[in-house]
């Protein structure tokens, strides 16, 4: 058994982790809520819905693994780590009539590589007319690694997260939210690359309420980050963002959000300040037996001073296609997608274009996504000789420093996503990628996978 | 063998002196300036949690070290091809670093907005109790928190694409939400509709204005569509019908101009105790606490019902009793 401490401003709050552990540390908190909310008896331990409680076990037992193929210096590497885990997990809610309402969730798992614990809870204060006036969330994670995990960082560690959110001006139309947060993360032996964190933020937001076409939010954060062993990077960002959504009765759907960020570091000679902008849209018209997609993304990174490792760069992503079916039976896409990464004279810069088609369906017992892209990425600075160390010299013996590019290369994705519902009480779920680049330069040749099976017991 | 022989004392004997210096000079430089980008690689790299960059960049100090030997061993040729291998993985390194930073800015960013996204669509879920919606948000959360892993062991390439993977899941959410329901949501949205029409219906009695019949007969022609619709597996369809159908039943009785009517509230009272009368043997037998629960709201309601119908208030009335009707509903569900 091991045991945490975590300082919380103002709580004090002991994890105790360990498959053994569990389930007192869920009834232990169960009755601190059963106390709070002033119901008269504990919830039921029955795993069914219970007049002011609802509960769900679920025992999971799978397999998980990562591929990764790269080139190193002197030969390719494939790097595989599997895992198998066997995981054990109760979630409870209050139901939605009284005031207080609450949620518990608690799960512990056993792996090959690690054992995992996690906590969370949350509170919801609501009025006579349903509307949440404050509510408080919290959540614990554990992670302990096995001696002889394949992790090359192998420190436990804990991290925690606690937010606390107040309505103070709720409408018929709209609502004001306040937000406040902190979150931490912990390493038993800290290193330069496990290097422990604060942080701290509060936020307030303003959204529309109910259930009309159009919705729109807005909204404006500040967050501070430390760093005890590492102050030069401590940072403060502030950030504006705002949202609109607009759902038609005929298909036809608007989704647009914007996200701008001010990060400003500590040391800027150690990192650079930098202003963020992130863009979506997401549309579907009606056209036919179908819908026309249209998705939209774009990122902004300018940094105050570029240095070596940080240039300023523009991503845009997108896809433009047709989408037909239904999804409670079976939807299917296809299309085109494109990306662009803008960075200047960075060897980065490139264009990539793909061809995507994909089918998800959502039945009663089986649902399941498929995506399949096949595409090509195009580098726009196939040999780049410019110094990009300023500080010295190019009297190499080549006459300049030769300074690294990157080579074309044709890629293809799937992306599965599969559930099935054996019975009432057994579900199979599956999740699976690949990617692997072919690339012009044989050596730059890589691959990235991972796959996941899981057996899910529900009683 | 002999002629070769011949042919290299040859050759070295027409090489200048000077040649052989300016090659030995050359190498020195090559390797002075390997020493300096290792250096320079090495903050680079350090400014990174990424260990595969880490790994090129001690290979290639490794290399540096060989060839540096090996010039000392006085074999420039091998220790020529040594120090081109040490640049090209100083080069690996710092391309490594660069790409790595570059997620690492990214997976930040992303998992901030998945966090934010998740809660919301997870409160929009359990409010709408759409359990597959729910499901596969958990799956989504999974999946960010092993993005969170991997960022934590210094693979932000992995970290991003499994959290591309937890955004896909966030995405299917986000579209059954949207666009699909639950099915058992959408049959239990049909059912209400028919509710409300049946109920419509009784208002506006046996001899309703023929305009209003219209509508009305419309109205569940639109249902039964819907019912069609969803049978053939097009959700967002019996969605759409059944809207329709509501709407159509809603103006049928606006159009009436009618208070609802004292005789159709009395028949639903009716209507009332007989299911009632049959349900109370089950629940008893049952001996569930939700379902007894649930019944004796719908007597409290069915009692308030006859308390509106004295005082005149017919509209009281006739909410009461669809308050009963929908506690009954939910006692019978709880028993099954």
């Amino acid at each position: 058994m091991w045991f945490y401490g975590v300082r919380f401003p103002g709580t004090i709050l002991i994890l105790a982790a360990g498959a053994s552990s569990v389930p007192s540390i869920v009834s232990a908190m169960a009755e601190a809520i059963s106390d709070t909310t002033k119901s008269p008896p504990a919830p039921e331990w029955s795993f069914r819905d219970s007049e002011r409680a609802r509960w769900n076990l679920a025992v999971t037992t799978g397999f998980d693994a990562f591929v990764h193929t790269f080139p190193l210096a002197t030969a390719d590497t494939t790097e595989t780590i599997a895992e198998y885990l066997a995981q054990v997990g109760i979630e409870g809610h209050s139901v939605r009539s009284g005031r207080h309402r609450w949620s518990l969730r608690a799960e512990s798992s056993v792996g090959t590589q690690l054992f995992r614990e996690r906590i969370e809870a949350g509170y919801r204060l609501v009025d006579h007319r349903r509307r949440t006036r404050l509510r408080l969330d919290g959540s614990l994670w554990g992670r302990q690694y096995r001696r002889d995990t394949e992790y090359s960082l192998s420190s436990d560690n804990l991290e925690g997260r606690l937010d606390l959110r107040a309505y103070p001006l709720v409408r018929s139309g709209m609502g004001l939210e306040a937000r406040g947060w902190n979150t931490f993360q912990e390493y038993d032996k800290p290193s330069t690359l496990e290097t422990d964190h604060r942080e701290w933020g509060v936020g307030t937001f303003l959204r529309s309420r109910g259930l009309g076409s159009h919705l729109w939010n807005m909204g404006s954060r500040w967050t501070a980050r430390s760093y005890p062993d590492s102050a030069q990077i401590d940072r403060v960002t502030t950030g504006l963002e705002g949202g609109y959504e607009y759902l038609g009765s005929s298909e036809a759907s608007l989704r647009l959000y914007h996200r701008s960020d001010r990060r400003r570091i500590e040391d800027e000679t150690v990192r650079p300040s930098a202003w963020i902008h992130w863009s979506d849209l997401v549309a579907a018209v009606p056209a036919g037996a179908g819908r026309v997609l249209c998705e939209l993304e774009s990122e902004v990174w300018r940094y105050d001073q570029e240095m070596s490792a940080y240039f300023d760069s523009w991503r845009m992503r997108g896809f433009g296609g047709f989408g037909w079916g239904e999804i409670l039976s079976t939807r299917w896409r296809l299309g085109l997608a494109g990306e662009r990464l803008e960075a200047g004279n960075s060897p980065e810069t490139y264009s990539q274009f793909g061809l995507r088609t994909g089918v998800e369906a959502f039945a009663r017992d089986v649902s399941g996504s498929l995506t399949l892209e096949l595409g090509r990425r195009l580098y726009d600075f196939i040999e780049v000789t410019e110094n990009v160390n300023p500080a010295s010299d190019s009297t190499g013996a080549a006459g300049s420093d030769y300074v690294f590019s990157y080579s074309d290369f044709t890629y293809w994705e799937i992306w599965l996503m599969g559930a099935w519902s054996i019975s009432d009480h057994f579900s199979l779920d599956v999740l699976a990628n690949y990617q692997p680049e072919r690339h012009t330069e044989a050596v730059d040749d890589s691959a990235l996978g991972f796959g996941s099976i899981r057996l899910v017991w529900r009683p | 063998m002999l002629s070769v022989a011949m042919l290299l004392s040859l050759a070295i004997s027409f090489f200048p002196g000077g040649v052989l210096a300016q090659d030995a000079e050359d190498l020195q430089n090559y390797l002075d300036r390997t020493e300096e980008l290792l250096l320079w690689a090495r903050d680079l790299v350090g400014e990174t949690e990424n260990m595969r960059a880490r790994r090129v960049l001690k290979e290639a100090g490794d290399l540096h070290e060989r060839s540096l030997r090996l010039t000392a061993e006085g074999r420039p040729l091998l220790a020529r091809g040594v120090a081109r291998r040490a640049r090209s993985a100083v080069w690996l390194a710092v391309k490594s670093a660069r790409e790595a930073l570059n997620f690492e800015e990214r997976v930040r960013i992303r998992a901030e907005r998945f966090r934010d996204l998740h809660g919301q669509l997870l409160d929009r879920a359990r409010d709408s109790q759409n359990e597959r919606a729910v499901e596969l948000l958990g799956k989504a959360e999974s999946q960010a928190q092993r993005a969170r892993e991997h960022y934590l062991q210094g693979d932000p390439r992995l970290a991003f694409e499994q959290l591309n993977n937890a955004e896909q899941l966030l995405r299917s959410a986000r579209r059954l939400l949207d666009e699909g329901g639950s099915p058992d949501r959408l049959d239990q949205d049909l059912e209400r509709t028919r509710m409300l029409m049946e109920q419509t219906r009784e208002m506006l009695g046996d001899n309703p204005e023929p305009s209003c019949g219209q509508l009305l007969a419309e109205a569940f022609q639109a249902l039964e569509r819907a019912r069609e619709n969803l049978a053939q597996g097009q959700p967002v369809r019996a969605r759409q019908m059944a809207d329709m159908a509501r709407k159509l039943a809603r103006q049928a009785a606006e159009q009436s101009g009618l208070e609802p009517g004292i005789e159709s509230v009395r028949r639903q009272i009716e209507r009332f105790d007989n299911r009632s009368a049959l349900l109370e043997e089950r629940i008893r037998e049952a001996e569930s606490r939700p379902a007894t629960k649930a019944y004796q709201r719908a007597l409290e309601h069915r009692q308030r019902t006859s308390e509106s119908l004295d005082q005149g208030e017919s509209a009281a009335a006739l909410r009461q009793i669809r308050a009963a009707h929908q506690m009954l509903d939910q006692a019978e569900k709880l028993i099954r």
